[in-house]
């Protein structure tokens, strides 16, 4: 199928949000875990790195998802291909 | 499974209701349910208090919320291809979101969970990022090109966004691969789960539970096992989070509990490291011996 300038414009800024979100991903998941004992200091009574990894983390998988949702409906609308509520 | 013929389970959204009103009449019927269920831990509170015996309770607990996803799951009963593999991708996002929770909160976290990060302490970790954080890279990479594409299955969708059957293998692979691994763990944890609530032996306990599921998923699909899950979401999340707010107020006054629990696990590690040095414990150091694997099976 033929890509037409605003498709491809509409695909370059999906792909930048998602890799915006994997470093984002990638750093709280695979660094932060790799430097978890130099990392140890004293969090509200947990070592930092153990709480990222049980309640961090966690909170910063759902802030992405929910934020990337929210990016890609108003890029939908945008771009007028969002999905139509049936009525 | 034919074709596109109209589902015949009434009761969870005619094919002809409009999104709104689908997702009103859903909140009509989940509210009702949770009342009921409140009504329901009401009601055995009182004939505890009668006088009833604690193995009774057990069987009415397990019978009752069996026999009620049973109902849910033979209500939803369905011929229509996207309803029995996609729920006719009309479920709304918060009950989505609400059976998803339902299938984390299953019988791997609450035995095989805590289990583990008991005793692997931060390894234990990598189970819980890589639930929820591999969650986020399907949103990401999967679940909207998915959605779009209309076909039913991940490795459908992959053979034909990269052309060919070695990515569709792939994806094969990882799914029967994850699927499998899980399911074990899960048919372990609910024979456990009955031997332990209703006094069963473990190969009777088993196959009761895969009854169970079947019923509850076999005649509907997707849309039985979403529906399904959506309600025991509700008695999920009220049993899961009920100790935990107990505790945290009895100790600290605090009813959120994640707000205490760093300060507590502080407590904790000193205590244990005062228990340790203790003239008892060292009297029978000697005879204990750390074995995993061995409790799993006693």
């Amino acid at each position: 199928m033929q890509l037409t300038e605003s498709h491809k414009q509409y695909w370059s800024k999906n792909l930048r949000i998602t890799a915006v979100l994997l470093a984002i991903w990638f750093v709280v998941t695979f660094v932060v875990g790799f430097y978890a004992r130099d990392l140890s200091f004293n969090f509200f009574g947990w070592p930092f790195s153990f709480w990222v990894g049980a309640q961090g983390s966690l909170v910063i998988y759902v802030l992405i998802i929910a934020y990337y949702a929210h990016y890609m409906n108003k890029l939908d609308q945008e771009y007028d291909c969002a999905e139509v509520e049936e009525d | 499974m034919a074709g596109m013929t109209p589902d015949a389970g009434g009761g969870f959204g005619g094919a002809g209701q409009s999104n709104a009103a689908f997702k009103q009449q859903l909140n009509k019927i989940y509210a009702w349910y949770t009342g009921g269920f409140v009504l329901f831990v009401v009601v055995l509170a009182i004939l505890e208090q009668m006088g009833m015996g604690r193995e009774m309770i057990g069987y009415v607990f397990l019978g009752a919320t069996v026999l009620l996803y049973a109902g849910i799951g033979v209500m939803s009963r369905t011929n229509d291809a996207a309803e029995y593999y996609v729920a006719g991708r009309r479920v709304p996002a918060v009950y989505n979101g609400m059976a998803t929770g339902a299938d984390w909160m299953s019988a791997a976290s609450f035995i095989g969970m805590a289990g583990t990060l008991y005793l692997t302490g931060y390894g234990g970790l990598a189970f819980i990022m890589g639930w929820t954080g591999g969650y986020c890279l399907v949103a990401l990479f999967l679940a909207p090109y998915l959605r779009k594409f209309g076909q039913f299955t991940i490795p459908d969708f992959l053979g034909a966004r990269y052309d060919g059957n070695f990515p569709r293998f792939l994806g094969i692979i990882a799914a029967i691969l994850c699927s499998f691994v899980y399911v074990v763990a899960q048919i372990y944890g609910v024979g456990l789960i009955t031997t332990r609530l209703a006094g069963v032996p473990f190969e009777v306990g088993i196959f009761v539970g895969l009854a169970g599921i079947l019923v509850c998923s076999f005649l509907g699909g997707m849309k039985a096992v979403t529906w399904t899950q959506v309600a025991q979401y509700i008695i999920l999340i009220i049993a899961y989070l009920i100790p935990v707010i107990w505790l945290s107020v009895k100790q600290t006054g605090v009813p959120v509990p994640q707000l205490i629990y760093g300060s507590q696990l502080e407590k904790v590690t000193a205590r244990e490291a005062e228990l340790i040095k203790d003239p008892k414990e060292l009297e029978v150091a000697p005879f204990s011996r750390h074995v995993p694997m061995l409790f799993l099976r006693s």
